[in-house]
């Protein structure tokens, strides 16, 4: 157990020396020059005159050779720093930690709802397979899953904000900011959890050891609820916990739209400014997120199902 | 049944705690959720743009502060794109253009209640060369106060712009007690009509009233400013009652807000023009009568009807007609495909083979139309020109990629017309805009503006244009470059962008500006 926790914080290392190096060569080989792209969003024009851009240039150490910056970046970094935003003048870990709390909320808001809502339906649905709640659970899965991100945030602000007037349009502050923007990611998560769990469900009920249990005299409920539901959550969580992840990096739509001052635009804001070394922390930082969602996910199949064992493998 | 309901508490505690941490965030003043009316006072404005700060230092980012008015300069823009004075009243330069003395407005207080004298000025600008590139290009040689109200600043050689350099927010006289010991910016104290108060990054900022301004003191006591990235959102506000002027909204949700009582959409031209560049150097646009070809054949307004929503004014120059610096004596190119097909044939191109299409030397008539998305108006501007040149039979292949990739392609030479939208007057005097978009030294190597085209006797006028600071004298000359350019049209202007400002009836006095140098918000007041 200790060895798996070990093993996997260790992975990380060449996983972010693999990302690191990959977002360098697609900002490099990113048409334009950096430094000419940074100074238009620093100075809110569109020509920056020629001094200024190789001012900005020096600045940014266009001048040295790609493989010599990349070494000068990974060097700063083994020494904890994570480099500066040419944009703001403020450190990258200054930028990401104000970022990430925001869409922390709303990742964590959103998968909440999702599990809360999304696995009871696929529970039901596999139940009753066929019936009235599986087949508006279908329903709600294809609609849901197709509905864009954007579409869906202005039906509920037309509704609630608009219309009922009992949530704000959009900002950050209390939990009342939270609940729209975190729905709509919700919904694409529910639609998609909700029907893992019914496929998975569905499978596990045709397994032998259920039938064991039915022909022990054991009651459906007692079934569904003890044996069933448990290893039947196992693809669930796999498949939640990526989402997770993804969240992080995913949900700028919804902040852009919600106005709340997230990761994910932090994100984008320093791809079109080519704010390469906010670009690497961020880059960085999802990385990590990954990789310990992914642990935890390992870690409760455990709990799940004793009969992994990670030490024996 | 025990570990499930373990599962259950699990989610709830995860739940209750993504709650908890959100109600621990920072507190919001406007906490107040929708519709909550505007209590008689004290009076709050709340406006929102795109528009965001990326550092508090007006000093690095400076065209904010100045639209709020927490911030002045030296000098100041109006409503023609003209430098007007703000804290200094007047300037003068002598002969060889290299010593400017500026008089400083008397009893102007900063927000501190320090007195702005030469002397804060000259630490203010001084901090300003050092945080700033904009000022990269003036040849600074040195800031001197003689006395209190006067400051002199020595160039190393003439540079005719430097009133225009000094409006700009990166200028801003701010009090030495705005920064720190190590110069880093603690809180903006500046001498304008509004006092900043906080900054949330990418949320708001908001500023008080300046009891004390030396000028036209603001009616409303406190302005929210929130940033709001996308249009519809910031249209969502404005129909919620949170906010009061939504600005830069496009055209297809303005249209929404006409003609209803208690809106008013605000219209104005901006120093945005979206023009093709030719690639003069290259069969066919070599010659300008294949250019002027194209011109006529262009049905400009049909372009304002069919993709602006009506909202545009055709394009004769490249400032737009409000401006001081704009040639009024030309007019836009009329749509007149005759004459189109007329100048076509004058340069050789003929329909010889009856496709619809002209040839020349048994080549068809076929160029690279290249533009970018960024800009979602100009893709479908794009395929509206080539149906338009298609009728007038000239053949474009509209090829849509990423700016900076096109940037590329024309600096290749790869291209034959690239259309953009293209801001010419950050900095409020046409030296810069001249420079790079008509002078020599600027065509040969810039992607935008008549590039890789000369005229000698436009490269004549805006050298000389440089070394005369008398206004009317400089409008004279670039009047002649603009008239030259229509002519020769190496490039071909379309239409200005217009900013749509929404505004509700709870409020009046609000007006803006060409180029949102200030939101003048003191004239706001609430009804």
């Amino acid at each position: 157990m200790n060895a798996l926790v070990v093993n996997r914080v260790l992975q990380i290392i060449p996983v972010l020396i693999g990302i690191s190096v990959i977002t360098f060569i697609l900002i490099a080989l990113a048409p334009g020059d950096p430094a000419e792209i940074s100074l238009r969003a620093i100075l809110d024009t569109d020509n920056p005159s020629p001094q200024a851009i190789s001012l900005m240039r020096a600045e940014m150490g266009l001048d040295q050779p790609y493989h010599i910056r990349y070494f000068i970046w990974l060097s700063r970094v083994l020494q904890g720093d994570l480099g500066y935003s040419y944009i703001s003048h403020k450190s990258t870990i200054h930028e990401i930690l104000y970022a990430l709390p925001t869409t922390f909320y709303l990742a964590t808001l959103a998968m909440a709802i999702s599990i809360i809502v999304g696995i009871p339906l696929g529970i039901a649905a596999a139940v009753r397979q066929n019936g009235l709640i599986d087949h508006v659970c279908r329903l709600f899965s294809v609609v849901g899953n197709a509905t864009p991100e954007f579409f869906l945030a202005i039906l509920l602000l037309l509704f609630f904000s608009i219309q009922l007037k009992i949530l704000p349009v959009a900002g950050s502050g209390g939990i009342q900011y939270f609940i729209l923007p975190s729905l709509v990611l919700a919904v694409g998560l529910i639609a998609i959890t909700s029907r893992l769990m019914r496929t998975s469900m569905l499978d596990v009920l045709e397994q032998n050891y259920i039938l064991t249990a039915r022909s022990k005299g054991l009651d459906r409920g007692t079934i569904i609820t003890r044996h069933a539901i448990k290893n039947a959550l196992l693809p669930v969580l796999t498949y939640m916990g990526t989402q997770f992840g993804w969240l992080f990096g995913g949900a700028v739509v919804v902040e852009s739209i919600f106005a709340l001052p997230g990761i994910g635009r932090l994100t984008v804001d320093a791809v079109n400014t080519r704010d390469i070394m906010v670009l690497q922390g961020c880059m960085i930082t999802f990385a990590i997120i990954f990789v310990v969602v992914n642990l935890a996910v390992d870690m409760s199949y455990i709990w799940l199902n004793p009969a992994i064992r990670y030490d024996e493998v | 049944m025990k570990r499930y309901t373990c599962i259950l508490t699990l989610l709830l505690i995860i739940a209750v705690l993504a709650l908890g941490c959100t109600g621990t965030q920072t507190s919001v003043q406007s906490g107040a959720p929708a519709g909550a009316a505007v209590s008689a006072k004290p009076t709050t404005l709340t406006i929102s743009a795109q528009w965001e700060p990326k550092t508090i230092d007006p000093h690095e980012y400076g065209y904010l502060s100045h639209r709020l008015g927490y911030t002045e300069s030296l000098t100041g823009v109006d409503a023609e794109l003209k430098v007007t004075p703000s804290l200094a009243t007047s300037w003068t330069v002598s002969p060889d253009g290299k010593t400017w003395t500026f008089t400083l407005r008397k009893g102007v207080l900063f927000h501190d209640g320090t007195p702005f004298t030469a002397d804060a000025m000259k630490k203010s600008l001084e901090r300003s060369l050092k945080k700033s590139k904009v000022f990269a290009e003036v040849p600074f040689a040195g800031i001197e106060a003689p006395d209190s109200q006067t400051l002199v600043i020595r160039l190393n050689k003439s540079f005719i712009p430097l009133p225009a350099y000094l409006s700009k927010g990166e200028a801003a006289a701010l009090s030495s007690s705005s920064w720190d010991v190590n110069g880093t910016i603690v809180k903006p104290v500046g001498t304008g009509p509004f006092v900043f108060e906080s900054w949330k990054p990418k949320e708001e900022v908001v500023t008080v009233k300046n009891a004390n301004y030396w000028g036209q003191k603001a009616s409303v006591d406190k302005v929210v400013y929130r940033i709001v990235p996308e249009a519809l959102t910031r249209s969502m506000l404005m129909k919620s009652g949170e906010i009061q002027v939504a600005m830069i909204m496009p055209p297809e949700i303005a249209v929404g807000y006409m003609n209803q009582s208690m809106y008013t959409v605000e219209q104005q031209s901006i120093p945005r023009v979206r023009m093709i560049s030719f690639n003069n150097k290259k069969t066919p646009f070599n010659d300008a009568r294949v250019r002027k070809a194209v011109s006529y054949a262009i049905d400009r307004n049909a372009i304002i009807t069919s993709v602006l929503e009506g909202i545009g004014t055709p394009g004769a120059g490249v400032f737009p007609p409000g401006s001081y610096w704009a040639n009024s004596s030309i007019q836009p190119y009329p749509y007149d495909p005759d004459t189109a097909r007329r100048l076509l044939a004058e340069a050789g191109w003929k329909d010889t083979n009856g496709d619809g299409i002209v040839e020349k030397d048994g080549k068809p008539f076929k160029v690279k139309f290249i533009t970018y998305p960024t800009r979602a108006e100009l893709p479908p501007t794009a395929e509206v020109i080539q149906q338009q040149m298609k009728k007038a039979g000239m053949d474009a292949e509209v090829v849509v990629m990423e700016n900076s990739a096109c940037d590329e392609l024309v600096k290749k030479g790869q291209f034959d017309m690239y259309l953009v939208g293209r801001g010419v007057l950050f900095t409020p005097d046409p030296d810069e805009i001249m420079m790079t978009d008509y002078h020599s030294s600027g065509t040969a190597v810039n992607a935008y503006g008549a590039v890789a085209w000369n005229n000698n006797r436009v490269d004549t006028l805006i050298g000389n244009a440089r070394t005369i600071d008398d206004p009317a004298a400089r409008k004279a000359m670039y009047d002649e470059v603009q008239s030259i350019v229509y002519d020769e049209s190496p490039v071909l202007y379309l239409n200005y962008y217009v900013n749509l400002d929404i505004s509700n009836d709870k409020i009046k006095g609000y007006d803006s500006h060409p180029n949102e140098y200030s939101y003048h918000l003191e004239n706001v007041r609430f009804v």
